[in-house]
């Protein structure tokens, strides 16, 4: 048969396409693999000086309490804590929120097993103590926090717990970041439910494509 | 390109004379008919462009006029391409046992499959431009001016296969016109080599379409390496199967003899072809519900419904009852004799596939989401015009083509008897 | 039917040939009238703009001008876009701490405020998946759920852009539109993308979004601090994707779905810094990432406390 020269040639053509084809996608998948993982172990050089600041925002300061000065025919007033703890005996057993009255009544607290003086500081109402009886002043809370909640203090520490705002360089831009109370109620520092904002739109505007019959997914037998 | 064959007469006019001649002659040929003709035409453009003002109407007002979402990205525009390639990729049946196996009757009628890949091609090429979100910018694939992402990218390949394979049907039929045209007998140096190219380049196209989804890690339905070989047999069905309805109508419509031999290859290989795609699509069912797991999620949504969601559910069936129905017809062994029963065999087997092929495959892909969302998909009204535009202009295609074709083919028109004319 | 006779006959055919073409053209141009609208938006400048790693800085220069030009006109918001160049000894990574989210999708509203989404759709590049307590299967996960979060039998996984070393959606692009930047995120150029959607169809984690519409921003919700390759407002149909708000990070700074987030459950920095917080996790923490059986090697890490 005649044609048969050029048709070889068209079919080794072909291979060669094929296989040089082959190869340079092999290549392509297996450098973008290889490079992948050689960037892990490159040591850089990287300047760690920091230049900017990361700052703790939101934590408490030294309270008050609003008292009812009207006997005194004066009107309500902020006053420390020492005011009148002073000059009371401390409830050392005084664990239930509800056995509260006058001043601090209507305070949910769920914090486990404390006491109101595991962390207040019965010698001197206008600070606070650490398990080991040391005051500490309201300003610095993340160190009482941290006594007992070791894990998310170490990942508060290191950038993984607890929203943050600013710079990832702090070469090039400052950091502010949250301090516990923030987010956590000391008497009861469970994060509190809340409604979520912003629902898949798209989903809900494909419903309106389609109408009525759409079945609702919220019946999803899962 | 055309070189005159040495055992033949010199030719009385030169190819700067005689080509001319020859196009104008097929552009004559083109606008001529009966008033059958001319109303299957008229309507036909009707169809084109309405499809060309949805489209006109998609590419200013975007893609959100479309029932296509982030969920289900591709819809009937990419599943009508894969039907398509299909459809292509099928006109090889009649070339395989007309030129390797030298069958007679298959050798008057070839040029019928041929015709029909240069159609589908065509109608792909279209599908996919309707499907482009920015169809300015398609220059940006050209090599060289913009960056054409190969060998990386599948659907590159997609691009060379499916341009290639135009341009292999474009040679063959243009040259075989053009000689038998010119009274001569067609040098088989030029295009039997390219007739065996386009056998392998016609399994390339289908199996480089179905790469473009096989090839697809976050797609379980469609990463099944079963997927290329179903596109394979799944087009020797609807390929057949439109051929014999194409030859059945040049019967009954034009005075062309259209031999019986013919057609019974086709129904054997149709024959054959439709139970090993029914076989597949067992298998494939099996490991599907066989294995279970969240990666057949797609497959339950497609055959039966998911947490309530179920509008694949009457397509699927219909296409698995239209294909055994077609089975079951073909499988009459006087089936051939019978013309009312083998269009109706051929219209099933064709609809069943269009629908395993498009609806059927393309959307479960997308059904669930990668994160297990269920969105579903009905192609809406922009949609359907559009792909029924495209169709309308690849019937027109192929109408005129086979219009301008038979007359030269059966020597009815040839450029002795125009120079005679003039004469 | 064929036979064509120079008598009369082919005057009166030739006569309605040429009414029918006549017609058909004019049909034609009826057909395309909508087009024309659409034409006058486009300049010859955008269309014959090169590929963005083509483009010498005194062309993107140009480019930037044009588009600033350009939101002005159709938006009326003074914007700045700029070009932000990724950092040597930089490559972002992004992990996230499954025990402290919450589920209040205040980082999927802060992205689509900053990247200026179109309003009508709600288009985030970020989707919250509520999942059950007791497996990480996200088919049993749910999107449009509602509050009061967190409900204690659910756990919430946001799922963004995964920024992969092995980006499927990079190799299917069939124009070079996507790539992968020196610092890991993988870009989009919108200025090339023909909206053929294959990456949207490759991507194993729903990250890539289509612009099936020109956005809609009120001109005074358009965020103007912008970037070429991430929050500048988007042409109608082409690709868009997470960044890690490219134009903020490359400057130094936190991105906007981790500032948005109340509880800190999002950690980003360098991986290649050994003292950043990221490192910190990946190498204390036990970390895993999404689908990870398809070899994608996301730079999203995901972890629980102990």
């Amino acid at each position: 048969m005649k044609p048969r020269p050029l048709l070889i040639a068209a079919i080794l053509g072909f291979a060669v396409v094929l296989c040089l084809a082959s190869w340079w996608i092999y290549q392509r998948s297996f450098a973008s693999f290889e490079e992948a993982v050689s960037h892990r172990q490159v040591q850089i050089a990287l300047d760690t000086g920091e230049a900017h600041p990361v700052t703790i925002q939101g934590a408490p300061t030294t309270p008050t309490v609003l008292a009812d000065l009207s006997q005194s025919g004066r009107a309500p007033t902020e006053v420390a804590c020492t005011t009148c703890h002073s000059t009371r005996t401390p409830q050392l057993a005084q664990r239930d929120s509800v056995q509260l009255d006058e001043f601090h009544q209507g305070l949910q607290k769920q914090h486990g097993t404390l006491s109101c003086l595991s962390c207040h500081n019965a010698d001197n109402y206008d600070t606070l103590r650490l398990a080991d009886g040391t005051p500490v002043a309201f300003e610095n809370t993340m160190q009482l926090c941290a006594q007992c909640h070791g894990p998310q203090f170490r990942d508060y520490t290191n950038g993984s717990h607890g929203g943050m705002n600013g710079y990832w360089d702090l070469k090039r831009g400052p950091r502010t970041r949250n301090a516990c109370n923030v987010c956590h109620d000391p008497h009861s520092p469970a994060y509190p439910q809340l409604i979520p904002v912003f629902p898949p739109k798209d989903v809900q505007l494909r419903k309106q494509k389609y109408g009525d019959s759409y079945p609702d997914p919220d019946q999803h037998a899962h | 390109m055309n070189k005159p064959a040495a055992t033949l007469p010199p030719p009385h006019l030169s190819h700067l004379n005689s080509y001319p001649r020859f196009i104008w002659r097929m552009m004559v040929l083109a606008t001529e008919g009966n008033w059958l003709f001319y109303a299957w035409m008229i309507g036909l453009s009707a169809v084109a462009l309405v499809g060309l003002n949805a489209w006109a109407i998609q590419v200013t007002n975007g893609m959100g006029v479309t029932n296509m979402s982030d969920h289900v990205s591709w819809g009937l525009y990419i599943a009508n391409f894969t039907f398509m390639v299909g459809l292509a990729a099928g006109g090889v049946m009649m070339v395989i046992p007309a030129y390797l196996y030298h069958d007679d009757d298959m050798h008057d009628v070839v040029i019928i499959g041929e015709l029909l890949a240069i159609a589908a091609i065509v109608m792909c090429i279209g599908f996919v431009v309707v499907d482009l979100g920015r169809p300015d910018r398609v220059w940006h694939m050209l090599p060289g001016i913009g960056k054409f992402h190969f060998p990386v990218s599948m659907l590159t390949w997609d691009v060379i296969v499916l341009n290639g394979y135009l341009l292999i049907n474009l040679h063959i039929c243009g040259y075989l016109l053009y000689q038998r045209y010119r009274g001569r007998r067609p040098n088989p140096k030029i295009y039997v080599p390219v007739v065996f190219l386009s056998i392998g380049w016609a399994i390339s196209i289908h199996t480089v379409t179905a790469f473009l989804y096989q090839g697809l890690g976050g797609r379980p339905f469609w990463n099944t390496a079963l997927l290329a070989p179903r596109f394979l047999t799944s087009a020797f069905v609807s390929g057949p199967a439109f051929i014999i309805l194409a030859l059945e109508a040049i019967r009954y419509l034009s005075s062309y003899k259209v031999g019986d031999g013919a057609i019974r290859i086709l129904v054997n290989i149709m024959r054959v072809t439709i139970l090993i795609n029914l076989l597949m699509l067992a298998s494939e069912v099996f490991t599907e519900f066989y294995t279970g797991g969240s990666h057949t999620a797609a497959a339950r949504y497609l055959y039966f419904g998911l947490h309530g969601f179920d509008a694949l559910v009457p397509w699927i069936w219909s296409s698995i009852v239209l294909t055994l129905l077609a089975a079951l017809l073909l499988l009459c062994p006087k089936v051939h004799k019978h013309p009312v029963m083998l269009v109706t065999a051929c219209c099933f087997a064709f609809a069943g596939i269009w629908i395993e092929k498009g609806m059927g495959l393309i959307i479960p892909g997308f059904i669930p989401s990668t994160l297990h969302e269920i969105v579903e998909y009905t192609p809406n009204g922009i949609e359907w015009r559009i792909s029924a535009g495209i169709w309308a202009a690849g019937l027109m295609i192929y109408t005129l083509a086979i219009r301008v074709a038979m007359p030269i083919f059966s020597g009815e028109v040839s450029l002795k008897k125009d120079i005679e004319d003039h004469a | 039917m064929t036979d064509v006779k120079k008598t009369s006959g082919i005057s009166r055919r030739t006569a309605v040939k040429g009414i029918g073409a006549t017609l058909g053209a004019a049909a034609f141009a009826k057909a395309i009238a909508p087009l024309t609208s659409w034409a006058a938006n486009q300049s010859i400048d955008e269309f014959l703009q090169k590929h963005y790693q083509e483009l010498t800085p005194a062309q993107m220069q140009k480019v930037l001008k044009r588009l600033e030009e350009d939101t002005k006109k159709d938006y009326g918001a003074e914007v700045t876009i700029t070009d932000p160049k990724p950092q040597p000894g930089v490559k972002f990574g992004y992990a996230l701490n499954l025990s402290i989210c919450v589920g209040c999708r205040k980082c999927a509203q802060a992205c689509h405020v900053e990247n200026n989404h179109d309003r009508k759709s709600g288009n985030s590049y970020i989707r919250v998946l509520e999942m059950k307590k007791g497996s990480l299967d996200i088919e049993h996960g749910k999107v449009d759920y509602k509050g009061p979060v967190p409900k204690s039998d659910s756990f919430y996984m946001p799922v963004q852009c995964q920024q992969c070393d092995n980006p499927p959606c990079v190799d299917v692009c069939p124009v070079e539109a996507t790539w992968k930047e020196k610092d890991g995120i993988v870009a989009v150029d919108y200025n090339w993308c023909i909206g053929c959607r294959y990456c949207e169809a490759a991507c194993p984690y729903h990250a890539r979004r289509f612009n099936w519409t020109k956005p809609e921003i009120p001109q005074e919700e358009i965020t103007p601090v912008q970037g070429y390759l991430s929050n500048r407002v988007r042409p109608q149909g082409v690709m868009e994707k997470c960044t890690f708000c490219m134009h903020k990070t490359r400057n130094g700074e936190l991105p906007a779905c981790l500032q948005a987030c109340p509880t800190g459950a999002r950690v980003f920095g360098n991986l290649l810094d050994p003292e950043s917080e990221i490192r910190w996790v990946l190498e204390n923490k036990r970390v895993f990432v999404l689908k990870e059986e398809l070899g994608t090697k996301p730079s999203f890490y995901y972890f629980f406390d102990e």
